[in-house]
């Protein structure tokens, strides 16, 4: 073997590529020179520089959280692909199925309607002291059982199939959070159910934080509209809280107290606005789990 | 004659054998997507796509195999499905093979050069042969793996990765020129030695 053939499968013979006669070849071609030991030593080193640059190089790199980006995403489409048991509607008589709906919607109208709005607003309080039923543990739960867990019992919704007072909200944080969670991606936008309260969740995902923003009708014994942002706290949350109309808005998250509400008072104005344009119409989405209602009314 | 009886796993058992199987690789799909997409958006939409494809497909993978070259497949298939959805698939010889084959001399490594310049002179080299080179030399694949990766001959991947580290050489050899490091160039090894 002479120094050109060398060359011409030095590489090779460093990825371990030749046959064991050839590779001999190779050693006993190296021993007789010093030359070609150079060219052999210079090119391992090539490659150990190249990929010591590339993988360390941020370029390359994905950002932090990147991982939990993926497996909540491949999660939420889990959820999304469970049968949503569909039986079909359409071989049932038109008038029985009208009546049904009616029947339904009316029911459902009375109880959406008798929401009392009105309350007090709390400030720095411990999720504890409430009841394991009031809408703060519910929204915590839900945050936890559904961005964090994704165990819910009912596979979320889009936000369009879900109450459609909350369409558009997405666009809305997505703006907002631009600038005060820049590192923040927003990865889900959709409606979910926990513990019988349908929730407009939007999850926020930054490294090593999970942000959700869960929008609620109001409930009695928290719900008002109160200017103030409350705070609160639970072993594993810092939750933050506002009213905007007939909802109730709550940011939760692991970010430290100060963090978490400024990304609240980032989103309150905007919401109050957001929410004023629509107060002109009142919907009440009723859902089972053949259909999907909604009614519409003037206020 | 029946079969054998084959349990399929449920959706939580695939998903912890997912977690642990597929996503430590995630970090070395995203960079190979960053070499296919020169994006970091469009790398990150890629490597996400991959994993979600890859999830769906995840009980025919077979345990212990080779996860990353698996990974990789599919991340390929993917990004094709993408190129011919752009209609720029460029199916006969391209100006990278030309530009190759005018490469003048074959120089050695420099000395001292930084991480920088080395990613740098990555960067001059040919996308078609940059692929192979960082699919061999960054992610550790085979010859065969690599060929199966990108669904080409193995004679293409050889002499792909033999033109694409010749360039890379030669670049780090200019580089290393102009600010004023010596080197020697393999071509004169050889003259000298009347080969």
């Amino acid at each position: 073997m002479n120094c050109r053939d060398f060359q011409e499968i030095a590489d090779s013979y460093l990825s371990d590529e030749l046959l064991t006669e050839t590779n001999h070849d190779m050693i006993r071609h190296m021993e007789a020179c010093s030359a070609c030991r150079d060219i052999i030593a210079a090119r391992r080193e090539i490659r150990t520089r190249l990929r010591s640059a590339v993988i360390a190089s941020p370029l390359y790199r994905p950002d932090e959280g990147f991982e939990h980006l993926l497996l909540t995403r491949i999660k939420h489409d889990l959820g999304d692909r469970k049968p949503a048991a569909r039986t079909s509607w359409f071989g049932l008589r038109p008038f029985a199925m009208a009546a049904g709906l009616l029947v339904v919607a009316m029911l459902s109208f009375v109880l959406f309607t008798n929401l009392d709005l009105n309350g007090s607003a709390s400030k720095n309080y411990l999720v504890s002291n409430y009841a394991e039923e009031s809408l703060l543990n519910i929204a915590s739960g839900d945050h936890q059982h559904c961005a964090i867990d994704h165990n819910l019992q009912e596979p979320p919704v889009s936000l369009a199939e879900g109450d459609g007072r909350y369409a558009g909200l997405d666009g809305v944080v997505k703006k907002e959070f631009s600038t005060v969670l820049a590192d923040h991606k927003l990865v889900e936008a959709h409606s979910c159910k926990f513990k019988d309260v349908t929730f407009a969740h939007l999850v926020m995902q930054g490294p090593n934080n999970t942000l959700s923003v869960l929008v609620a009708p109001s409930d009695k014994e928290l719900g008002s509209v109160n200017e103030k942002i409350a705070e609160f706290a639970s072993p594993s949350y810092r939750i933050s809280k506002f009213d905007v109309e007939k909802d109730t808005v709550f940011v939760i998250s692991t970010l430290q107290s100060e963090k978490n509400l400024k990304a609240a008072e980032a989103l309150a104005v905007p919401l109050r606005d957001h929410f004023t344009k629509r107060k002109g119409v009142q919907t009440a989405m009723f859902a089972g789990p053949y259909y999907k209602f909604a009614f519409h009314r003037d206020s | 004659m029946v079969g054998p009886l084959i349990k399929r796993k449920d959706t939580p058992e695939l998903l912890k054998d997912f977690e642990e199987e597929a996503m430590p690789f995630a970090p070395d799909l995203f960079r190979v997507a960053m070499f296919l997409k020169r994006n970091r958006d469009l790398a990150e939409d890629l490597a996400q796509e991959t994993m979600m494809q890859a999830f769906k497909s995840f009980h025919r993978y077979k345990l212990g195999t080779n996860c990353k070259a698996w990974l990789t497949t599919i991340m390929y298939n993917t990004h094709y499905k993408q190129l011919k959805k752009q209609t720029r698939m460029q199916l006969v010889e391209d100006k990278d093979e030309l530009i190759a084959r005018t490469v003048p001399f074959e120089a050695s490594v420099p000395e001292r050069v930084t991480d920088e310049d080395v990613l740098a002179a990555l960067e001059k080299v040919p996308q078609h042969f940059k692929e192979i080179v960082v699919l061999s030399d960054v992610e550790g694949f085979s010859y065969k793996e690599i060929a199966a990766v990108m669904d080409i001959p193995i004679g293409t991947v050889m002499s792909r990765l033999h033109r694409g580290r010749k360039i890379l050489r030669n670049e780090l050899a200019l580089y290393a020129r102009q600010f004023g490091i010596g080197i020697e160039d393999e071509e004169r090894v050889l003259k000298a030695k009347g080969e």
